[in-house]
């Protein structure tokens, strides 16, 4: 999936996560999602959750940093980097 | 009698956390402050975990000094969800982002009255044992207060602003019909102290402990002289609760659910009969009116799982107290002016909405095993835990407070 899509789908769901809190804001692609409450530690949860079922990757815990997930954009590279490399099983 | 012609500058209902930090900051400020608090003190109050947040707080107030002699230590929270892994959260991990790494555990009876007795010393005239019966309006804006005294004697009061700090009484809210319970968040508490609990306090600093569990969670804090609070918070609709309305035996009943609490409680003595709060949270519909703001449990109260609402309560009084010297200055004290309050003191209640209801949906996983999970990647991911370290367990709550922080 291009990483436009993958922005695009990311930017979807965070819309609606955010309807149900009350509180919906558009998300650009840098948007700093800590920043601004867009996202909480417990919501990064979901966002992970989301993102390994969607896109049938398996994220390992250590690399949920600030350096991946700060936005939109940076997940979007890391899912990228992660498609380069050969998913091992086990 | 002030120089603008009324008994007082500002009227504080209710001594508690709020009312008494509120009092000590505008009596700092030169203002003519009366409290009017209708318990004696110390009485029993629940909400004994603190947070780091608040030093900034206890600065302003002069109480640095007295926090570190009278209360005991803690150093972070420790959380255990359905009796698995124990997840250790220390403020140490952020020292170089906090005044001080560490906040305490205080039995509110003595802290409250400390708190109450400092606004005193601070030139704060304290009436206790005396009850507002109602808030005088003049049109729209709050202008006095009537108070029952001890001696069965009913007085009229004036000032030019009139602070709500009743707690859950919520003494405004109730005449002008703006509370508003959160249906998102219908839980119910029940609580008391132990006295021979597991208790190290007298020796070594001491996390909260939290225990999530099926359908509801508990809460573990050991204080000093041995005295240890223990509580459970569960869903209004749990089927343990419906129908049910014995205190005691729903306590001990989740209680006995957690093997690590039930050790710690061997041969302990209870010293309360339990307790209930039911339909934990509510926000007001507004915060502030002209001439009157509504302060700590009185302008909301927020579900307890993050031992936010000492904090809560003690920043809206700062805010507040902030807000109303500057209407002094400028002699405007309308709903328009004294509603800045409001905004800021919503930019640090929104996020603790959005991570309690989070909390939750994690408790409430598909399965257990999954919230087990879940629980145990927050504690393993470098951002996560991070961000669940200064936001929950440091009450960094304010919109963009953190991400400075995390980005050093």
């Amino acid at each position: 999936m291009p990483t436009h899509d993958v922005k695009d789908v990311l930017k979807n769901y965070l819309h609606e996560e955010l309807d149900e809190n009350g509180n919906a804001v558009e998300v650009r692609e840098d948007d700093n999602l800590l920043a601004n409450g867009i996202i909480d530690s417990l919501g990064v949860l979901k966002l992970v959750s989301f993102i390994e079922h969607q896109f049938k990757v398996q994220i390992p815990d250590e690399d949920v940093t600030i350096k991946n997930f700060r936005c939109l954009k940076d997940i979007a590279s890391y899912l990228e980097t992660k498609k380069q490399q050969p998913e091992v099983e086990g | 009698m002030t120089r603008n012609g009324s008994d007082y500058d500002v009227i504080i209902v209710g001594g508690g956390p709020a009312g008494s930090t509120a009092g000590t900051l505008l009596a700092q400020a030169g203002h003519r402050v009366l409290i009017i608090e209708k318990e004696i003190f110390p009485r029993f109050h629940i909400g004994e975990s603190l947070l780091p947040a608040t030093w900034e707080i206890w600065q302003r107030l002069g109480l640095v000094e007295k926090m570190m002699q009278n209360f005991a230590t803690k150093p972070g929270v420790l959380f255990s969800i359905h009796n698995n892994e124990q997840h250790m959260f220390s403020m140490e991990e952020a020292r170089e982002l906090l005044y001080r790494p560490y906040a305490f555990h205080v039995r509110r009876a003595e802290y409250d009255k400390m708190l109450l007795e400092h606004a005193r010393d601070n030139g704060v005239e304290v009436w206790i044992g005396a009850a507002v019966k109602d808030v005088l309006f003049d049109g729209e804006r709050a202008a006095g207060v009537v108070v029952a005294k001890k001696d069965g004697q009913s007085q009229r009061l004036t000032a030019q602003v009139i602070i709500d700090a009743t707690g859950r009484e919520t003494l405004l809210a109730r005449k002008l019909g703006w509370l508003r319970p959160d249906p998102t968040l219908n839980k119910v508490a029940y609580f008391t102290h132990y006295e021979g609990a597991y208790n190290l306090t007298a020796t070594e600093p001491v996390p909260t402990y939290i225990f999530g569990l099926e359908g509801a969670w508990l809460w573990y804090i050991p204080m000093k002289d041995d005295v240890t609070s223990v509580g459970v918070v569960m869903d209004m609709n749990h089927p343990r609760h419906k129908g049910r309305d014995n205190a005691a035996s729903l306590l001990s009943d989740f209680v006995s659910d957690c093997p690590q609490i039930t050790d710690w409680l061997q041969g302990a003595k209870q010293m309360e009969r339990v307790r209930g709060i039911p339909n934990i949270s509510y926000i007001n519909k507004q915060f502030t009116g002209d001439g009157f703001v509504m302060i700590g449990d009185a302008a909301m109260f927020v579900d307890p799982i993050f031992s936010s609402g000492v904090y809560l309560a003690m920043r809206s009084a700062q805010i507040a107290a902030d807000t109303i010297h500057a209407a002094f200055e400028q002699g405007d004290f309308s709903q328009a002016f004294l509603s800045s309050y409001e905004h800021e003191l919503r930019q640090h209640q929104k996020n603790i909405f959005g991570m309690i209801r989070n909390w939750y949906k994690m408790l409430e996983s598909e399965s257990p095993e999954e919230a087990v999970r879940s629980f145990g990647r927050v504690a393993r991911s470098p951002l996560m835990r991070r961000n669940f370290l200064l936001t929950v367990v440091a009450g960094l709550f304010k919109k963009g407070d953190i991400v400075p922080l995390m980005e050093e």
